[in-house]
């Protein structure tokens, strides 16, 4: 007797995985289904669907990027502007509380695009990143026949900006601002007229592309500790320090 | 929801596994939980058929099993089977409706209410885990989603059967064999009369060299039937009726405690015992035992009386004939026939009396000799009748059941003959039919599931579109531009439809 079957032999087995879904079922089985009823509900999917669209447009911008199909003077725009966007659309709370976070919206509609997801966790550009010199030759030769005297005006006036940058930031880890919302935007000005400057490596910038990263991965009101705001001023001080030795 | 179980039930229950159960603990430990979990459940022995025809009486579980289906809680009707060789082989389970309910067969339930279940298919004996409880367990929970019953009125709950004692168990399914695990079943004695009594004949028959079958071993049968004995006593009176009064008290003495099982014994026990011979207590004076064996001596008889003599008691016989009249000690026979006559004729020679005594006497010493070799064959032959007689019966038995058989077998062929006629017709039609549109023939059964087939159908679908124009991109067939707005339109679309497949899902229950 333990040969029988698990299941009944019922002339009904053909349509019993329906009858017995209609059983289950919590809606009527007989009209159509509807997404939403309401229109807070209808602006909420919709921007949902908005955050899916940069999602998957981020995601083919990026493998364009690294296949070359695109430059990084088409990439940087699109890319930040997509970034952008994204954050734009977080703030609003009740998406925000509606997409809880970035995995979880992923587990529930079931969504890989990996590229575009790292992207949005390290919330930086692959340009910035990974900078790739605008000016030719900085990196390779630098006999290049390109105006020495510009040149050297451009880059003073970057240096500048880079120095004030840092002091800015210094500035505002001394007056205790720890909350995401108000490093990290410092954070990237600084980065991005680092940026300009040189794409040199000096000692200390992975420091900041990592701190930067970190920054990105919080909430918007989380807060740095104690502890974190030391160390993080002590690797900006050392960064400024080693960039001040690479400036000739 | 447990209660305990009454003391009683626990006994009962424990003397019937006793008797052909293979793993008395374990069942006993596994239907005690369960019923001290499920109140309305309730034992009791019952003969269950298998589909192969063969009967045996199991334990049965039967009552109701609360179930909770849309938030109300329904009690099933519900019989378990334990079959003898639990827990090696699964419980059997059904659902029984009553007259308010009809069954409804579905993928768990097939259309006799047998019950269905990978727990019951892949049930392992040697696993503790594996037990009643967590069957019945299983039970109301696949009921919750599939109720196997319906009714009129299904808010109505079922009424479960009151628990009944096991000293006075419901009679309906009570089994007319005296089999031995119908111990139990005490007020049901005076049915299974008629089969002792035809061997108590057989008895009276085999048995004419005795004055009566013998009840002396009645009184070891301390529980025969109060019904059975009196009967029996009333065909021991065609044997002599002085032993009645004897026999009478034991019987009546006897406590009315029936054995049914034990008349088997008790019968065997006279027809092995057939021929201890009992010495009359008092010599039946004036009776004549006319017995069918002795016809050589009925003419005899009168003949010596006419001569006014009788032949001796044979050794051996409790027959018993005159006793010889003493002439001397006699007065003078006063035959007043004789007294007309002329005078007495002369006295017969001595010379004739002894040989005819000497004759008499051999040819008595015959005829006892053959008595026992006669008696001897008359039991063989007996024997012999009562072997053909029975092989008869099994034979017509067979003969009846390969009848049968064969007849099953005819009608299946004809059946699959007709089946296969039937399905190569149906080739045929199918052949000509033609191609068939797939997409008009994948549909499913209520529109909510038909807008799921279309939903996902399109996710992949733009999911595809999106990859082509990625790779038109690569190949700048198109500009950045264009690939990027019309991505995020594509994209938009898509995220709608898989974002309703999920909530139609959640809500129909396909996945949780």
């Amino acid at each position: 007797m333990n040969l029988q079957q698990p299941y009944a032999p019922t002339a009904y087995s053909s349509s019993s995985f329906s009858s017995t879904a209609a059983l289950r079922s919590r809606i009527p089985l007989d009209e159509e289904a509807r997404l939403y009823r309401t229109s807070a509900q209808r602006d909420l999917y919709e921007s949902l669907a908005e955050i899916y669209a940069i999602i998957v447009t981020l995601d083919f911008v990026e493998k364009a990027y690294v296949k070359d199909t695109i430059s990084q003077e088409e990439y940087t725009p699109i890319c930040s502007r997509l970034l952008a966007q994204y954050r734009t659309i977080l703030k609003n709370q009740d998406v925000a509380n509606e997409f809880k976070d970035l995995d979880s919206f992923r587990a529930q509609y079931d969504i890989e695009y990996a590229s575009a997801i790292s992207r949005l966790r390290v919330g930086i550009l692959a340009t910035v990143e990974h900078p790739v010199s605008k000016e030719p030759g900085s990196t390779y030769t630098s006999e290049q026949s390109t105006p020495a005297p510009s040149r050297a005006a451009a880059s003073a006036r970057a240096a500048a900006d880079a120095t004030g940058n840092f002091i800015t930031f210094m500035d505002a880890l001394k007056l205790n601002y720890k909350a995401k919302d108000q490093l990290h935007p410092l954070l990237g000005e600084l980065m991005t007229s680092l940026n300009a400057v040189t794409t040199k490596d000096f000692d200390g910038r992975a420091k900041i592309i990592e701190w930067l990263i970190k920054l990105n991965s919080m909430k918007a009101t989380d807060e740095i500790t104690d502890d974190e705001a030391r160390q993080l001023l002590f690797d900006i001080d050392h960064a400024y320090k080693a960039f001040y030795t690479i400036l000739e | 929801m447990a209660r305990p179980v009454p003391q009683q039930t626990l006994e009962w229950l424990h003397r019937v596994l006793l008797q052909e159960y293979r793993d008395v603990n374990r069942t006993y430990s596994d239907v005690a939980s369960a019923l001290q979990s499920y109140p309305s459940l309730a034992p009791r022995t019952s003969v269950y058929t298998y589909e192969n025809g063969k009967s045996e009486l199991l334990l049965n579980l039967h009552g109701t099993l609360p179930t909770t289906f849309r938030l109300a809680v329904y009690n099933i009707p519900v019989s378990i089977w334990i079959s003898h060789e639990y827990p090696y082989v699964a419980p059997f389970a059904f659902v029984t409706p009553t007259a308010a309910m009809s069954l409804r067969p579905g993928n768990h339930v097939d259309t006799n209410g047998r019950v269905y279940h990978p727990y019951i298919s892949y049930w392992n004996g040697a696993d503790p885990q594996t037990n009643l409880l967590a069957l019945c367990a299983v039970l109301g929970d696949i009921f919750g989603k599939e109720p196997p019953v319906y009714g009129k009125a299904p808010q109505q709950q079922q009424l479960p059967r009151p628990l009944t004692q096991p000293s006075q168990p419901p009679p309906q399914h009570y089994s007319p064999q005296p089999s031995a695990a119908a111990q139990h079943r005490n007020p049901f004695s005076p049915r299974p009369q008629v089969t002792p009594e035809a061997p108590a004949h057989d008895d009276n028959l085999i048995s004419f060299g005795n004055a009566a079958p013998s009840y002396s071993p009645a009184p070891n049968h301390s529980q025969a039937p109060a019904a059975y004995a009196p009967t029996a006593l009333n065909l021991a009176q065609q044997q002599p009726p002085t032993y009645s009064p004897q026999y009478q008290r034991p019987p009546s003495g006897l406590p009315a405690a029936p054995h049914v099982p034990q008349l088997p014994h008790q019968q065997v026990k006279q027809v092995l015992h057939p021929t201890p011979p009992v010495p009359p207590p008092v010599p039946p004076a004036p009776h004549l035992q006319q017995q069918t064996a002795y016809p050589p001596q009925v003419p005899q008889v009168p003949h010596s009386q006419a001569n006014g003599y009788s032949l001796p008691s044979l050794a051996g016989q409790p027959l018993t004939t005159i006793p010889p009249r003493d002439i001397i000690d006699e007065s003078p026979p006063t035959v007043p026939s004789l007294s007309n006559q002329p005078a007495p004729a002369l006295p017969p020679h001595p010379e004739l009396t002894r040989l005819l005594n000497d004759i008499a006497a051999i040819l008595q010493k015959k005829a006892t000799e053959t008595q026992p070799k006669l008696q001897q064959q008359t039991d063989r032959l007996r024997d012999t009748l009562d072997m053909l007689r029975r092989t008869e019966a099994s034979l017509a038995s067979e003969q009846s059941e390969l009848a049968r058989v064969s007849d099953a077998c005819h009608r299946n062929t004809k059946t699959l003959k007709d089946k296969i006629k039937r399905a190569e017709e149906t080739i045929v039609e199918a052949s000509q039919r033609g191609e068939v549109n797939v997409d008009d023939v994948v549909c499913a059964e209520s529109v909510v599931f038909n807008q799921l087939y279309e939903l996902t159908a399109d996710d992949l679908a733009i999911e595809d579109a999106i990859y082509v124009l990625g790779k038109a991109l690569d190949r700048e067939r198109i500009s950045l531009d264009i690939f990027l707005k019309h991505t995020r339109t594509l994209a938009r679309e898509q995220f709608m439809k898989r974002a309703l497949v999920r909530k139609i899902a959640l809500d129909t229950g396909l996945s949780k």
